[in-house]
């Protein structure tokens, strides 16, 4: 028996007395005897053992993989979801849905990465290597995620300053944007733009100015009179900044707000609800039917911003609550692993895996450096020829370049 | 004895610049009932940036009013409110918002009471911080102060200090026309020294006039809002240089008291501007327009010169935003060239 099969059979062991002694529900085991179980002992034991086959310096990772190879997954799974209220709509998107195990993990690893990303940010900040402005978006990765995956990469989007999720869905890497964030040239701005102003292809931001109602109803009007196949989204996370919604919406009903424009409203908090309604959403407005409003119920963890604690205007029981039962990462696991369409252990490696690419990111983010001060005039105008920018005073002249 | 107990002085307060705009508030909420405050997060939140603490608790729904996030929206409703007889202070979370309600502060607000032949006054106060703070890129660090300044039936205010914060507020208050106070959010947490007469519940500062900051001989140096700081440091240090800036806060955009800016250059024969905002038509533009075409302009002996924020929108990374505001080290590069040493 080659070294590298004694662990697999080891664990498989395992495996069957955690079932019986610990009461882990489908006898899996958790990675590394992290069992919580204080009687435990052969947990403990296994976690001694592992710890010193990684200080011995032999892979655990081929005993994994064997485990999973050896293992039979479902290649997909029907899920029930809720459904969708409806405004002026007969009917609306489906009530079960079919989710491959390639999506799952690609849609579980996307929601990883998203919080993540923004844990690492609120982190970054708290060092004050990211300055200014920084609305975090974690517990709303099945809104961005989902959409994305409702929606085709040659659709275009446009968002308010909540953004890091969406720039990462329309494809930039988190290393563009942490280190857009802590302002150095390999930022996907360049540095110049900061957490509000990120963009891509067919993604227009990133916006720092925001409420405009009145601008939401001109566009409302001008998108049925048109016909225009424009999907209207509200993330209804149950606040503006401090304000609840009940205090400040005559009516809470969003999808109902397009008045002549059908709507939906969405459980935000599942991935595959917000996928199947965006799914619904995109072909009502390709097929030529014109604009369409999708609210998404959804929460965010943090404050409005890194400058609000968020705990003056909603208590910590909520945000407690809404974390334990409605976790958008939490949800998607639990239906995969309950499925068969993936294993604890596969999505913990997922788990190390964007953890690490966000440790690289942020590594990346830190070191790269400033853009360089000749650069600070650069891109006033497009497609012009260089001119002269004045700094400070008459004296100090940037150049600028298109 | 008599003698030294008459020397005594009682140390000065402190106040900082949030405090003594809350103070300037109360006051004048607690002077007169038809004043009242509205805008996103004034009420329960105590304020965006906390400027507006303990004003619900003491006045409750009807006096401090959160709005929707509509600025277009509750900026008319404080006007119409205005025109029927109220005395609103309409809070704009920073000045950058306030473009979406510009409509409503300059053809309802500003112009009405020119197009109604004098029949309808606007006593409106729209207030907010302006200008650059720290890291907040582009669409929330514009000056506003030549746009608002630009137009004529508003009345423009940009205090410095604490004093002048509470002085102002106050006149804007009691003021029956339309004005617009600049604050700025790196100043909210700036302590002054608050003389005896700010302490009152009469203190007014009134709107139009210029302060001297600063006694000089060898070059008058103007400025508003958070820059006239950065000036009184350059004077500082070119003071070791036996060079003496006469420092300007003009307190007031519009109407601009020109009279002392006037005045100081036909004392020092040089001037420098110095604002926040973009060179383009700018205040610094209008001073050096003013001067030439009044009695200093005889007695200038070199080109006025601007000290100015870059001619860019506000870049994030901290190096390119250190270098689009202005600096000491530019205030006083611009004050020797114009002193040609």
């Amino acid at each position: 028996m080659t070294p590298s099969r004694r662990p697999a059979v080891k664990a498989w062991r395992l495996r069957g007395h955690l079932k019986e002694t610990c009461g882990h529900p489908d006898g899996v085991s958790p990675a590394f005897g992290s069992c919580r179980n204080p009687h435990c002992l052969r947990s403990m034991r296994k976690m001694l053992a592992a710890v010193s086959r990684v200080l011995s310096g032999a892979a655990q990772k081929p005993a994994n993989r064997v485990l999973v190879a050896s293992r039979n997954f479902a290649n997909d799974a029907t899920f029930e979801i809720k459904k969708c209220d409806l405004h002026r709509l007969e009917e609306g998107p489906p009530v079960t849905t079919v989710l491959t195990r390639e999506d799952g993990l690609k849609y579980y690893r996307m929601m990883q990465t998203v919080r993540r990303m923004e844990l690492k940010a609120d982190q970054l900040y708290k060092q004050k290597i990211i300055r200014g402005f920084c609305h975090l978006c974690d517990g709303q990765e099945a809104c961005c995620v989902g959409l994305e995956a409702g929606i085709n990469p040659t659709d275009h989007l446009i968002t308010a300053y909540r953004a890091h999720g969406f720039t990462f869905t329309r494809g930039l890497s988190v290393r563009e944007i942490l280190a857009e964030l802590t302002g150095r040239k390999g930022g996907c701005a360049k540095g110049k733009g900061g957490s509000m102003h990120m963009y891509a292809k067919n993604f227009y931001g990133g916006n720092g100015i925001v409420g405009a109602q009145g601008q939401i109803f001109e566009a409302y009007n001008m998108a049925a009179l048109w016909k225009l196949p424009c999907i209207f989204i509200c993330e209804n996370n149950r606040y503006g900044m401090g304000t609840s919604v009940e205090r400040a919406a005559a009516s809470t009903d969003y999808f109902k707000r397009g008045d002549f424009i059908p709507g939906l409203r969405v459980d935000g908090m599942d991935i595959l609800c917000v996928r199947e309604a965006t799914r619904f959403a995109a072909a009502y407005c390709r097929s030529g039917k014109g604009p369409i409003l999708m609210e998404l119920q959804t929460y965010r963890y943090h404050g409005h911003s890194m400058s609000d604690p968020g705990v003056s205007y909603r208590t910590r029981e909520e945000i407690q609550e809404v974390r334990s039962k409605s976790d958008p990462i939490m949800l998607l696991k639990d239906r995969m692993v309950n499925s068969n369409l993936a294993s604890v252990e596969e999505l913990k490696e997922i788990d190390v895996e964007v953890r690490k690419e966000i440790e690289d990111a942020a590594q990346f983010a830190t070191a790269d450096p400033e853009p360089p001060l000749e650069e600070l005039g650069y891109h006033i105008y497009s497609s012009d020829p260089p001119f002269e920018v004045r700094g400070a005073n008459q004296w100090i002249k940037f150049k600028s370049v298109s | 004895m008599a003698a030294v107990s008459g020397l005594v002085r009682r140390p000065l307060r402190q106040v900082t610049v949030r405090d003594a705009i809350n103070q300037g508030m109360d006051e004048e909420l607690e002077r007169d009932e038809k004043v009242f405050l509205l805008g996103e997060e004034v009420a329960q939140y105590d304020g965006a940036y906390k400027v507006s603490r303990g004003l619900w608790k003491k006045y409750g729904d009807k006096r401090i009013i959160d709005t929707p996030i509509s600025e277009m929206g509750f900026a008319g409703i404080a006007v119409g409110a205005a025109m029927a007889g109220l005395r609103p202070i309409c809070e704009f979370m920073t000045f950058n918002f306030s473009m979406q309600a510009i409509d409503q502060v300059i053809n309802s607000a500003a112009k009405t009471y020119y197009m109604s032949g004098g029949l309808q006054p606007v006593p409106i106060v729209f207030r907010g911080p302006n200008g650059a703070s720290a890291g907040v890129a582009a669409q929330h660090s514009q000056c506003f102060a030549a746009w608002y300044g630009h137009c004529p039936g508003l009345k423009v205010v940009s205090p410095w200090s604490s004093e002048d914060a509470k002085g102002l507020i106050k006149s804007a208050i009691r003021d029956n026309n339309p004005v617009v106070m600049l604050e700025n959010e790196l100043m909210y947490g700036v302590p002054f020294e608050f003389p005896a007469e700010a302490q009152s519940k009469d203190f007014l500062i009134p709107i139009g006039k210029a302060k001297i900051e600063r006694q000089g001989t060898h070059i008058t140096v103007v400025s508003h809002s958070r820059p006239v700081g950065h000036c009184l440091e350059a004077a500082t240090v070119l003071s070791k240089e036996g060079i003496e800036c006469e420092v300007i806060n003009l307190r007031t955009i519009r109407p601009m008291d020109i009279e002392t800016v006037e005045a100081s250059v036909m004392k020092t024969n040089h001037l420098v501007t110095v604002e926040g905002g973009w060179p383009q038509f700018g205040v610094g533009a209008e001073i050096c327009a003013r001067i030439m075409e009044g009695p200093a302009f005889n007695f200038l002996d070199a080109p006025a010169v601007r000290v100015t924020g870059a001619d860019v929108p506000m870049p994030y990374a901290k190096i390119l935003e250190d270098n689009s505001v202005p600096q000491v080290k530019d205030i006083i590069f611009a004050i020797k060239k114009t002193l040609n040493i």
